[in-house]
């Protein structure tokens, strides 16, 4: 507990916790409003973001072996600062969090104080400078005085250290590219939607065949006058599937006949196989005396939907399946008469030429007759150091929950 | 499916928590009663951990997607620390609020059912699913243990000023042991965006207020050593600290930052 030292007398404690981080939020905002809102995009694009790196990386440990025992370095290093550094950060994401980024409508003080895209402003970059300065010093310091109990201490911060610089400076060279591929067609070029720079790759990609595999559709009831969907209990909707049956609002609904690709010829629907060709169902819905009949279909992008009127309030119709699992048959040609084929799905990625090849979306119009693919490309030389800060953490976590408060009293500075 | 009759089965296991808890409270009357007490609560336990199990089979998927899902596995494993620490502390305020938490979760999924439904969108089929939700779940299940007993000494400070903050120390362990789920949780998370989404984090406004919560978390772990602050300031940061969780977990759907967020899985 900090007993009557003064303010800026050895050793610094809270209260120069609290007067730096309020100079650091107040700087931040001020450079962002005397700026414009231009935010730091420009002054970290590539190759600043590696020289400020690598000016980080050189301060902090020059300043550490020649001045260890200044005030300065002594405070960084310390638990104040530490728990004034994450407030900052805390603050600043905080408004992040409340505030919507990228909103085209925010009104200009918001942008020109750098609140609408905040992960590119000068309150967030002095935020991660000023952690990475007293992580960095603490990780130092407890390197440098290395000892075994304190080696759980020293993977998490280093961990988190790595894991805040990498992808801090690391996020200027992200690359986001998407490249979007008829069915049967075959390309090698790809876009930036954010610049809407094409760029050639390394490889060309054919697209085999796009798959859509999809859910069962729901049947529920739809408020005739309203139009909004019925639900206000548990079974609000059913599942169409050939037998299916289910109790919604208090009327009794059985699926008589389902089919998956359907179209419609008089009064009936029929199995056919063509694009376009539309889910539907036969079903029979009964509530007290009545006892209604009919088909139900929720169409697609050329033909109609048709719904079951039950009553004056309520009628019955099918919602548009939803997506399962979609899958990209692709081919990949590189330079070296290369070929490999893969099955893109979500989740799936795959990997080329330091390229990482994700499926993205397809043409949701057409749905499952998209005759079209999505990809999205992504480089981000970073991401080894990323990745191995993330590993270290995990290991710090499985430290803590093991060891636990063991060595928390012991550790008093 | 199962979950028709979810409301039945909901009493039977608050009636179980209520009599069980009422028996533990009243053990200075009979000795014997605690332990039937006991035996109650690890019932409706059972009794929802059969009621989970049946859903993930009847749903043919995790039943870890909407918002009522995951209540359900708090309730669960609120209960199991509500349990667990009694057996190790003997605190039977602790457990009395553990219950009366997990019981208040199944109350809220009775006021709100949900439409249970067995679609599972693309971005969901992956092998993180699971260990994700219920890292993140045992993380919320133990810090919010934390936070009663971060509530209970600041109620009793304010109703007797001299009152010592001596049960902190119970709430570190939950805190040190919820905080290395919760960047399980975090980093679990990142590692599956990076499959999914192609970026390990996008400052979604999910991913900002689960770093939010990790900050608060990490700032109160700080606090404590070498007691720096003062018990006070350090029950208020753990109560705070709360707030933010629930604020990741339910208040983002409803927050404007939120319009566009991919960690939206429950439909309007």
């Amino acid at each position: 507990m900090e007993t009557n030292r003064k303010i800026w007398e050895r050793p610094w404690g809270y209260k120069e916790g609290f007067v730096v981080a309020v100079t650091i939020l107040l700087l931040g905002f001020i450079l962002e409003y005397s700026t414009n809102g231009a935010g730091v995009e420009n002054l970290l694009s590539y190759p600043n973001n590696v020289y400020i790196a690598t000016a980080l990386v050189s301060v902090l440990t020059l300043s550490f072996i020649f001045k260890r025992n200044s005030a300065v370095i002594e405070w960084l290093s310390g638990v104040p600062a530490a728990i004034s550094s994450v407030g900052v950060l805390l603050l600043v994401s905080l408004l992040m969090g409340l505030t919507l980024q990228y909103d085209r409508n925010a009104p200009d003080i918001i942008r020109k104080l750098g609140l609408s895209h905040v992960i590119t402003s000068w309150p967030y970059l002095l935020a991660n400078l000023f952690i990475l300065t007293s992580l960095g010093y603490t990780t130092i310091k407890n390197l440098a005085a290395f000892k075994r109990k304190k080696t759980g201490i020293i993977v998490s911060h280093l961990g988190l250290w790595i894991v805040l610089f990498a992808a801090n400076f690391g996020s200027p060279q992200v690359q986001r590219l998407q490249m979007e591929i008829p069915e049967g067609g075959i390309s090698n070029t790809a876009i930036d939607r954010g610049t809407n720079q094409v760029y050639t790759m390394p490889f060309a990609i054919k697209l085999i065949d796009f798959v859509l595999e999809e859910y069962n559709p729901k049947l529920v009831l739809v408020n005739n006058k309203t139009g909004r969907i019925y639900q206000s209990d548990v079974n609000n909707s059913i599942e169409a599937d050939t037998g299916a049956t289910g109790l919604v609002q208090g009327w009794t609904i059985t699926v008589e006949k389902y089919i998956y690709t359907s179209a419609k010829a008089g009064s009936h629907y029929y199995f056919i196989n063509e694009p376009g060709a539309a889910p539907s169902a036969f079903v029979n819905a009964s509530k007290n005396n009545q006892n209604i009949e009919g088909w139900v279909s929720c169409g697609s992008f050329n033909r109609p939907y048709e719904s079951l009127r039950l009553n004056e309030e309520y009628s019955l119709i099918m919602l548009f399946p939803e997506p399962k699992e979609f899958t990209s048959i692709i081919e990949i040609f590189r330079d070296d008469e290369d070929k490999e084929t893969v099955h893109l799905q979500v989740n799936k990625p795959t990997k080329s030429d330091g390229w990482k090849i994700y499926q993205l979306s397809y043409d949701s119009e057409l749905g499952r007759w998209s005759n079209v693919t999505v990809l999205e490309l992504i480089k981000d030389p970073w991401l080894p150091l990323v990745y191995f800060g993330i590993f270290l953490m995990l290991a710090g976590a499985v430290y803590i929950f093991w060891v636990g408060s063991k060595n928390r009293s012991t550790n008093n500075n | 499916m199962v979950l028709t009759h979810f409301p039945q089965h909901a009493i039977v296991i608050l009636s179980l928590w209520t009599i069980g808890i009422l028996l533990i409270i009243s053990g200075k009357y009979n000795k014997t009663y605690p332990k039937i007490g006991q035996a109650l609560l690890i019932s409706g336990i059972i009794w929802l951990s059969i009621l989970l199990t049946n859903l993930w089979i009847s749903l043919e998927r995790p039943p870890l997607r909407t918002l009522g899902e995951t209540r359900l596995w708090y309730s669960t494993f609120l209960a199991v620390v509500g349990i667990l620490f009694y057996w190790r502390w003997k605190y039977y305020w602790f457990v009395a609020y553990c219950f009366f938490m997990a019981g208040l979760f199944l109350i809220l999924n009775i006021i709100f059912p949900e439409n249970f439904n067995k679609s599972l969108m693309p971005a969901l089929h992956s092998p993180w699913f699971v260990p994700h939700v219920i890292v993140y779940i045992i993380a919320y299940a133990l810090l919010g243990a934390s936070s009663i007993i971060a509530f209970k000494q600041i109620f009793d400070n304010y109703l007797n000023k001299n009152n010592r903050f001596n049960l902190l120390k119970l709430a570190d362990n939950l805190v040190y042991i919820g905080f290395a789920f919760l960047t399980l949780g975090l980093l679990f998370g990142a590692l599956w965006a990076k499959e999914a989404w192609g970026h390990y984090w996008t400052w979604d406004p999910k991913e900002t207020w689960a770093f939010l919560t990790w900050a608060v978390y990490l700032i109160y772990i700080h606090s404590r050593i070498g007691n720096s602050f003062r018990e006070k300031t350090a029950s208020w940061i753990l109560a705070f600290g709360f707030v933010i969780l629930l604020m990741c977990w339910f208040g983002v759907n409803y927050l404007p930052s939120a319009t566009n967020s991919v960690h939206t899985y429950s439909q309007q």
